[in-house]
């Protein structure tokens, strides 16, 4: 058995926020993370669009041109931020949560540049910002069109400075737990397919979103979901996992994002006659919110004004917009239209469909990062923190540059949490004798089962049921008939057969892993979308159109697996100050 | 269109030699070599390892030898190999674990050797960040697009023959660093990759330069440190790291 003082499951941004402040606080402290991949190829590296953060180093000038603000930094505020956040949250964001992310923005924004992250700069040498949706100032602070990757790196170097111990391809399986306390995790080495016991004094889930689950996304193939697993099966609830963000401007074939900032610069979508789709949808047209413009591509389609041979997609026009332009500010289109579909968007039309972007349920926390049981008690030693946790910050929608904050700002905060708690020192405690052999046994039936089907046709089927029944647009109907479909889906993943009964680096034994959670979890997604009787934020259901009471869905899982869904009411909103 | 994949299949384990197998795949203007890889491990064989996560060039995890070059096989489409015949290889240069799955852990450590993180003798500002003019920042923003994926490292001949030596991806690392207007840790860096390990190793053969899927400058990168180091031995650093003020507009 290892023991570790804290075990961090997960090395993206908020995994490594966290294991830095415990470094920092407690420097004696024994801090190891274990991730099922290298650290530098996190998910947290693909996010593109920067992290917001009332710093006030532009704003828009009277034509609403970006200028530096000439040391004159008072006109956002986090208050603003604050503002800004609660209204796209549409009720089900906990005030108290965000203030305290929009208060904390500046100063973790701030602590990223000291430790190094190559921000892009004004030209007064400040950290460059820019507009963002939804955001009445231009608050989101980048690092190029890359600025996942530049903070992943940077703390990635903070890692290796605090000689802080990784475990890179390790798949952590399962939470061990006794007298009411988390003891640490069990996980298969997946170089050498050993499986083992860690023990630690606090274990942290930072094991990022679940995007993975649905067939077009924006999300990593390692976006699988693994925490929510983690604790669900464990017997803690999920919390509103039934909201995922969905992006207007998927492009065709890979579903990667396309800013959305292009739609503010005065690109249009054309249906397959090369008129405007949102026409017929919304008066803003282009400028409308972006779950209108999702479901409008939606309807546009089924309606069969679909562009391209199976008319099953809608073009993204950027040709009438100025090239250098384009060039300086989206290079991620040009890059991505060039590789993934050989063309050039400054000629061509581009072809596009919504795509999942962003989850925004999780495993649900208080502000200190502690994960909160069925009755919102903390579980002692056991937090969660980044994509993965639910701590009221994101209600029902998102703001762009908000989630890499939360990473940043509830890993540090967690991180401090733990620090604090360390100093009490609790010893280790028991660890449950059977844990690992549980982990064990699932492992070598899992290699060693017998059946006529392929793990990748369940997969490939899941994926394709999540997506026609929790798309941007969810009918009662079709969510119960999926329901289910994922019922029979987890018979067949009990007919499949593994070819690879090796030990050394079984990928098809991991992806099977990640495949066996996410049948279980995705039941709890469609469930919270059938307990959700209403629209509000990102989601929508064709029979509730307005919103209802603002509450939360907390769904676990019953002892024969099926899903349960209560509902707690979410923290009212403070009265609007002028 | 269908095309034949060819891959080495081993495993360090059991295997001395690598032997060849051969899939042949249906693909689309879109399919990506990446693509082909999942379809085989999820329809055909589901033995076959490779590594894979972000699917869009950012993480660095599927760095391979494809048709001869070093690339990524997530942005990299079949079509464009104009060829029917697709051959995918481990990178060259790393010890293989199994299949196209090779090791890691020396091509870290050899990161980590660069002090892969900012350090400073000044102090952190009491207020706000530290100021960078535009131009300093552009010092470093190429060296800063590195995602490790190994591309480069794999390409170098020196790094073949010679497996001590540093390498581009981690010379490269070092040189974001020195390059950099916030760090005083020059001479530190310089001593580290001014060895016979280090840039003196470099022939200046460009390969690494030109497999990189982002287009870091790796060569340039070696070459500048090169000039560094001879000027900080004359004495003259101080006039290649000058920090350049914001242009206060
Ligand atoms: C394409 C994209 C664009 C985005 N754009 C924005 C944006 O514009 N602004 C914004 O603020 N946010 C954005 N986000 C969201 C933001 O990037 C994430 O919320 C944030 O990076 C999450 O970080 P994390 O540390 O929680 O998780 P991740 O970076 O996802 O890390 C998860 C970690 O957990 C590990 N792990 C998972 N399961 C296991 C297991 N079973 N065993 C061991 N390890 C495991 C993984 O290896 C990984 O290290 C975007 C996300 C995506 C995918
Ligand atoms: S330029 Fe130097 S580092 Fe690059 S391939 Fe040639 S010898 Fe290797
Ligand atoms: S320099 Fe380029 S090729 Fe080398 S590791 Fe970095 S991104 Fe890959
Ligand atoms: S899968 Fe991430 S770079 Fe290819």
């Amino acid at each position: 058995m290892i023991q570790h003082d804290v075990l961090i499951v997960g090395s993206g941004i908020a995994g490594m926020r966290c294991a830095l402040e415990i470094k920092r606080q407690q420097p004696t402290a024994d801090v190891a993370l274990v991730t099922k991949l290298y650290p530098t190829r996190a998910p947290s590296v693909i996010e593109r669009e920067g992290i917001a953060a009332a710093l006030g180093n532009v704003r828009f000038d009277e034509t609403g041109a970006l200028v530096p603000s000439r040391g004159d930094r008072t006109f956002d505020s986090p208050a603003q931020h604050a503002a800004d956040t609660l209204k796209y949250a549409e009720g089900l964001a906990d005030p108290a949560a965000v203030q305290l992310l929009c208060e904390q923005a500046p100063k973790a924004v701030y602590e990223l540049e000291h430790m190094g992250t190559p921000f892009s700069r004004t030209a007064e040498g400040r950290i460059a910002q820019r507009a963002g949706w939804g955001h009445t100032q231009p608050r989101v602070a980048y690092a190029a069109d890359r600025t996942g990757h530049a903070i992943t790196h940077t703390l990635y170097g903070e890692l290796i400075r605090f000689g802080i111990k990784v475990y890179p391809e390790w798949y952590v399986l399962s939470l061990a737990h006794s007298a009411n306390r988390a003891q640490g995790v069990v996980a298969l080495d997946i170089r050498s397919g050993e499986t083992v016991a860690f023990q630690a004094k606090a274990t942290v889930l930072a094991t990022g979103s679940y995007g993975r689950i649905f067939g077009r996304t924006n999300d990593t193939q390692s976006s699988t979901g693994d925490g929510l697993a983690l604790a669900y099966r464990a017997g803690l609830p999920l919390q509103d996992v039934e909201l995922v963000q969905f992006h207007p401007l998927g492009l065709y074939s890979t579903g990667f994002v396309i800013s959305e900032r292009i739609l503010l610069d005065g690109a249009h979508l054309l249906n397959g006659k090369r008129e405007r789709v949102l026409k017929r949808y919304a008066k803003e047209l282009e400028l409308a919110p972006l779950a209108v413009i999702s479901a409008a591509i939606e309807h546009a389609i089924a309606a069969g004004d679909g562009a391209g041979e199976h008319k099953d997609h809608v073009w993204l026009d950027v040709r009438h917009l100025p090239a250098n332009h384009l060039r300086e500010h989206y290079p991620h289109l040009l890059e991505y239209a060039a590789d993934y579909l050989g063309i050039n968007p400054l000629e061509q039309l581009v072809p596009v469909l919504p795509t999942a972007a962003a989850t925004l349920g999780g495993i649900p926390t208080n502000l200190d990062g502690a994960v909160l049981d069925a009755q919102q008690q903390p579980v002692a030693g056991l937090y969660a923190v980044g994509a993965c946790a639910s701590n009221g910050v994101n209600g029902a929608n998102l703001l762009p540059g908000n989630a890499l904050l939360s990473a940043v700002v509830f890993g540090r905060r967690t991180g401090a949490a733990i620090a604090a708690q360390l100093k009490a020192a609790p010893a280790h405690g028991d660890f449950p004798a059977d844990a690992l052999q549980q982990a064990l046994a699932e492992v070598e039936a899992l290699l060693h089962q017998q059946g006529d089907m392929r793990a990748g046709a369940v997969r490939e089927r899941l994926l394709a049921t999540m997506s026609a029944a929790c798309g941007p647009l969810r009918q009662s109907e079709l969510l119960t008939q999926h329901l289910g479909s994922l019922h029979e889906l987890r018979a067949e993943f009990n007919r499949i057969a593994l070819d690879d009964k090796g030990h050394v680096y079984n990928a098809e034994l991991v992806e099977a892993l990640e495949l066996s959670r996410m049948l279980d979890w995705g039941e709890a997604i469609i469930a919270g979308a059938l307990a959700r009787e209403e629209s509000r934020g990102v989601h929508s259901r064709s029979e509730y159109a307005a919103p209802s009471t603002a509450q939360h869905t907390l769904t676990t899982r019953q002892t024969d697996g099926t899903p349960q869904v209560s509902h707690v009411a979410a923290p009212d909103m403070p009265a609007v100050q002028a | 269109m269908n095309v034949r994949i060819r891959v080495p299949r081993f495993n360090a384990e059991t295997d001395a030699t690598p032997k060849f197998q051969e899939y042949t795949v249906t693909v689309t203007p879109q399919t990506t070599v990446l693509d082909a890889l999942n379809s085989i491990r999820s329809e055909q064989d589901g033995t076959l390892a490779f590594r894979r996560s972000c699917r869009s060039g950012m993480c660095g995890s599927c760095g391979m030898l494809i048709n001869g070059r070093n690339r990524l096989a997530c942005n990299t489409r079949v079509v464009d190999l104009n060829n029917h015949e697709v051959s995918v290889n481990p990178l060259p240069g790393f010890p293989v674990i199994r299949d196209l799955v090779v090791d890691w852990d020396p091509f870290f450590a050899k990161d980590a050797v660069m002090l892969p993180y900012l350090v400073t003798d000044q102090p952190v500002p009491a207020e706000g960040e530290r100021l960078q003019s535009r131009y300093d920042y552009e010092r470093i923003d190429n060296a800063a697009r590195c995602i490790q994926c190994g591309c480069c490292s794999s390409a170098c001949p020196v790094q073949w023959s010679n497996g001590d030596y540093y390498g581009p991806a981690a010379l490269t690392r070092a040189y974001r660093f020195v390059e950099d207007s916030r760090d005083t840790a020059v001479r530190a860096r310089l001593d580290i990759v001014g060895t016979e390990t280090g840039v003196w190793r470099c022939h200046t053969i460009f390969n690494c330069t030109s497999d990189c899927p982002k287009g870091v400058l790796n060569t340039e990168n070696i070459q500048a440190l090169k000039r560094k180091i001879m000027l900080t031995r004359l004495g003259l650093g101080s006039i290649a790291v000058k920090v350049h003020a914001p242009e206060l507009a």
